[in-house]
């Protein structure tokens, strides 16, 4: 800058020579002509110092912090996909349509809404990356479900073959099972996703396994205390790969958040705060109710089950969340992807106890599980205590938030670690101003590699929607996708995934703990000697 | 692209004394346009997150007066390249 000047001052002093015969000009014309130029050299200095000033700052903050901004390295070496896995699908409603579009068979009538609404709406990234998604050579063999509507539509997404630049050669055409057990005894199946209501996960994941076949069951692991036992069995004894339906395992922000509780950047963590806030009937599972169900297109007497006797109901078949006779209510539902998360993140395995409280306060439609509910978790082995709270009938957003001594982690799909102000392990860099307790010292934007002390309101604003979304290499993915991806990767490589078995049994008895305290009033425990839940 | 070269090209004008007329004039065309592209109206608001948008008390608004003032009072031909080049 400053040679520039000296360039500018040069040319007008030709200027003035060129011109000087013809304009009279003083050197005081010359010295207010040129006397504005100073000021860009003042201007050029200012920002240097300040550049390299918070260049400093960051440096020293990312030197000291000791937790890298590079993207999680994956959780297990890639594998080759030669060899084609066959898949059965039992519950083909909601989730179960998610999940075979996470396999890579999206529905036609979903991929052309998608795609009109991406040719109106660039920002609807949906079909974009639907056909980003690899293809995990799988092919849909069987589909189950009581509902013949939804069957159908499951069979149709199966030999859906349109997806653009698919390596899919042949369409298999899958056969139409009217009872689980046919399915999972098929010879042409080798592994199956259960999408059911909760009462079934337990029993069908055993006969699955005592099948030899591979299992994804969508969460909660169990709907009673006695199966969970035997789920656990049958899954270890016969060595199937089994993946439980916690998609945040995939999260990148997660996965970080790990790397921060291990590189010690919160101190002792005495308080984790989960939460769950939803406000409207579809959040609170008040379903649509199919116009084409009745009793001749659904077989009511396999959906019941396990569960109790009751005449047929619509509302009961398609909002089965909303009664214990089906559900786990809260706990089942979004307890268990909380308390999953935090279990990822700071492995703190089944409470010492459990206490929950709550109420049918705002959807009283007949439903028996609770809208409202809050559960304290004791964790003493590891001096903490993690609380839930929810509300179906309030939309406050509350990040998960783990309370350390030295810092305060936020959970989204972002991750911001604030230091306290009265750390003892930042206190020395407080003091020097190295950290300022007001903004964070770590601040993780998926697919974002840079120190971002102070995000910008408008990248806040985007980065806060959309939950449903993980990053890989900068890119978004869909977290179920990389879900099912994994467990399919675990089934030929013979290796474990991220919530196997043993992870699925400690989110099952926590959720059945608060189940049990909320029924009984009063705090429950859990023995972990005997492995039992003792009031 | 015409945002970003306008606005370099006003500030240095600016700051530099020089073409100071036809930089405040662009100045407060282009203050004008970023004040109405949020317009404090009623039952209008932007999607994208701003720092508000305000009827009067309104730092682009502001700005553009303050540039009208200069433009009023000029002081180029004192001070700057602008006496050099005998603009008045």
């Amino acid at each position: 800058m400053g040679m520039k000047d000296d360039k500018n001052k040069n040319t007008d002093k030709g200027d003035q020579k060129a011109i000087g015969p013809k304009v009279k000009m003083d050197r005081r014309d010359v010295l207010k002509g040129i006397a504005t130029l100073p000021i860009f050299g003042a201007f050029a200095y200012s920002y240097y110092k300040r550049r390299s000033h918070e260049h400093l700052l960051k440096s020293n903050l990312r030197r000291g912090i000791g937790l890298s901004y590079d993207a999680p390295a994956p959780a297990y070496p890639s594998v080759a996909r030669d060899n084609q896995i066959r898949l059965g699908i039992i519950g083909c409603g909601i989730r179960g349509t998610q999940l075979l579009r996470a396999a890579g068979f999206a529905h036609p009538a979903w991929m052309e809404e998608v795609k009109a609404n991406a040719a109106v709406n660039r920002h609807d990234k949906r079909y974009e990356e639907y056909l980003a998604q690899e293809d995990l050579n799988v092919v849909i063999t069987g589909v189950c479900d009581v509902f013949d509507v939804h069957a159908g539509t499951a069979m149709e997404a199966a030999v859906n073959s349109q997806k653009e630049g698919s390596s899919r050669s042949s369409v298999t055409q899958p056969k139409r099972y009217r009872h689980y057990q046919e399915l999972i005894a098929a010879d042409d199946v080798d592994a199956v996703i259960i999408a059911t209501p909760d009462h079934w996960h337990g029993p069908m994941t055993i006969e699955a396994a005592r099948h030899g076949k591979h299992v994804y069951v969508e969460k909660p692991l169990t709907w009673t205390v006695e199966e969970t036992y035997e789920v656990r069995k049958v899954i270890k004894d016969s060595g199937v790969i089994f993946q439980l339906g916690h998609q945040g395992r995939q999260t990148e922000s997660y996965i970080k958040a790990r790397e921060a509780v291990e590189a010690g950047l919160l101190g002792n963590v005495s308080l984790i705060e989960v939460c769950t806030n939803r406000n409207d009937p579809n959040g609170a599972w008040v379903y649509p109710i199919h116009p084409d169900a009745n009793p001749n297109t659904i077989d009511w007497k396999q959906f019941i089950g396990p569960a109790p006797w009751h005449d047929f109901s619509l509302e009961r078949f398609f909002r089965w969340r909303c009664w214990w006779d089906y559900s786990t209510g809260l706990n089942g539902d979004l307890l268990t992807h909380e308390y999953d998360a935090v279990n990822q993140i700071m492995k703190v395995g089944i409470p010492h106890s459990a206490m929950s409280s709550g109420g049918i306060y705002f959807y009283k439609d007949g439903r028996t599980v609770p809208d409202t509910l809050q559960v304290a978790y004791e964790f003493p082995k590891k001096d903490l205590t993690m609380l839930y709270s929810a509300t179906l009938s309030s939309g406050k957003y509350r990040p998960k938030l783990f309370m350390g001594h030295d810092a305060c982690m936020e959970v989204s799909d972002r991750l911001v670690v604030t230091a306290e102000e009265q750390s003892t392990r930042y206190k020395n860099k407080i003091i020097s101003g190295e950290i300022d307790p007001r903004y964070p010292i770590y601040n993780y934007t998926p697919g974002k590699k840079d120190v971002d002390a102070v995000t910008s309101a408008t990248e806040q604003y985007f980065a806060s929607r959309g939950l449903l979304y993980s990053y890989r290499d900068g890119k978004r993915v869909d977290t179920t996708y990389l879900h099912i991806a994994e467990w399919l990767d675990c089934i030929r490589s013979g290796q474990q995934p991220s919530c196997d078995i043993d992870q699925a049994f400690e989110e099952a008895m926590t959720a059945h703990m608060a189940t049990i305290s909320y029924h009984e009033k009063r705090m429950v425990f859990w023995d972990e000697d005997k492995e039992l839940i003792t009031l | 692209m015409l945002n970003i070269y306008g606005l370099t090209l006003i500030g240095v004008g600016l700051m530099a004394g020089l073409f100071t007329r036809v930089s405040l004039i662009g100045g407060m065309v282009l203050l004008a346009f970023y004040y109405l592209s949020h317009p404090p109206l009623p039952l209008l608001s932007y999607s994208m997150p701003s720092e508000g948008s305000y009827l009067i008390v309104n730092k682009t608004l502001i700005e553009l007066f303050s540039m009208a003032v200069l433009l009023v009072f000029p002081t180029w031909h004192r001070i700057g390249i602008d006496r050099l080049l005998k603009i008045s």
